[in-house]
């Protein structure tokens, strides 16, 4: 059966479904979804890689704002810290444009690749989360303070971003990435906030993901000027991510922070294979 | 963080997302009732997307379905920038604002931060 476009009714049910899907990992580790979106487009739906990231852009939108909407009234994210990094970012990410012009891709994309192998091995061996929270409990020193609930411990914790330097840096950095070679730099900041500021891995990943809509937006601006939106894939996805990603900033707050962690490495291990092949392809 | 303020982004993020579904639905209805096809605009014109959206024009529901949704954490940070204004918390405020200046710096330039 033919309903829209020319789309079947499989189609638009793995659209629907791939929304789903996308939407509840995204808004549970804080990222984007490009690094998802973008190959299922491209590989298994054949589509231009412009209108898959003209879709993805789209659905990272829609993800951040289905999950934000819940994460910011558990005050699970902290708004200052999350604009004040976003602005580092976005700046990071114009110069990462204006130079990826004159950058060879597939070194850039092989550096990267390593890159983010020797996060995932420092972030794994790194800090615990169980450590985090002493660190908060007993430092009283650092930017940003707020104060969540906290349903898998059952109780209240009050934590301040340590080390905002380095994070800024590295958050500048993560924008330069995703200006030159068009990947989300949740894959970065999330890591950057959890070890370096000892921010506790929900309130990293909620913030990055309250992000990476404001970013999103301008690029997705651009795409729709340009004609790549195909309105019934991108529309189709919306509605799944839309549905995926509240179910999952629902669940979330009831997840361990070390949960999250071991799926959002899993996740870096992903992109970075992802990336290898590109880089060698 | 203030109260009121969370309140207040979540809800514009909800509204938006919401209005975005509804718009999306009803694009849906359109297409079955005139049984007309979605085409894909290479050029688009907001003005005659809106006259779309009042004539019942599936295709032109659609993409304001997908604006409104770009333009939620637009008019967020928007939000978040008064706020901080209207509170005299300046130091806060240049956070959004450097973020919309840009943002717009990027869409000018063309760039896809």
């Amino acid at each position: 059966m033919r309903l829209l476009y020319s789309l079947s009714m499989n189609t638009i049910i793995i659209l629907i479904a791939t929304g789903l899907g996308v939407g509840f990992l995204s808004a549970m580790l804080g990222i984007g979804g490009g690094a998802l979106i973008i190959p299922v487009m491209v590989l298994v739906f054949g589509y231009s890689i412009h209108t898959a990231i003209a879709t993805s852009l789209i659905v990272i939108i829609a993800t951040s704002n289905s999950a934000a909407s819940v994460n910011v009234l558990k005050n699970l994210v902290n708004i200052r810290l999350g604009l004040f990094l976003e602005m580092i970012t976005a700046a990071g990410a114009v110069c990462g444009g204006m130079i990826s012009t004159n950058l060879p891709e597939k070194p850039l994309m092989f550096a990267f690749s390593i890159l983010l192998i020797i996060v995932a091995i420092l972030y794994f061996k790194g800090v615990k989360p169980k450590d985090i929270m002493n660190i908060q409990d007993k430092d009283s020193k650092g930017f940003f303070e707020e104060k969540y609930f906290d349903s898998s411990l059952n109780r209240y914790i009050t934590y301040r971003a340590k080390n905002i330097v380095a994070t800024t840096i590295i958050s500048g950095f993560a924008g330069m990435i995703s200006g030159s070679l068009g990947i989300g730099g949740g894959i970065f900041k999330v890591p950057a906030m959890n070890a370096i500021s000892k921010i506790p891995m929900k309130i990293s990943t909620a913030t990055s993901n309250f992000m990476i809509g404001l970013t999103a937006s301008a690029g997705a601006l651009i795409y729709f000027k340009s004609g790549y939106v195909e309105p019934v894939v991108s529309g189709m996805m919306v509605i799944g991510v839309i549905v995926g990603s509240n179910i999952s900033a629902r669940f979330f707050s009831k997840l361990q922070d070390s949960t999250i962690k071991s799926i959002f490495l899993i996740f870096i291990i992903f992109v970075a294979i992802q990336m290898f092949i590109k880089a060698i392809g | 963080m203030n109260r009121h303020l969370n309140i207040n982004i979540s809800r514009i993020l909800t509204y938006g997302t919401l209005l975005c579904l509804v718009l999306i639905i009803l694009a849906v209805a359109e297409l079955i009732i005139t049984g007309t096809h979605i085409t894909t605009y290479k050029e688009l014109n907001i003005l005659k997307l809106l006259q779309g959206l009042v004539s019942f024009n599936p295709t032109d529901t659609l993409y304001i379905a997908l604006l409104v949704i770009i333009f939620t954490p637009i008019t967020n940070l928007v939000y978040i920038f008064l706020y901080f204004v209207f509170s005299k918390n300046f130091t806060s405020a240049t956070f959004p604002l450097t973020t919309l200046i840009i943002l717009i710096v990027a869409l000018i330039l063309g760039f896809a931060v």
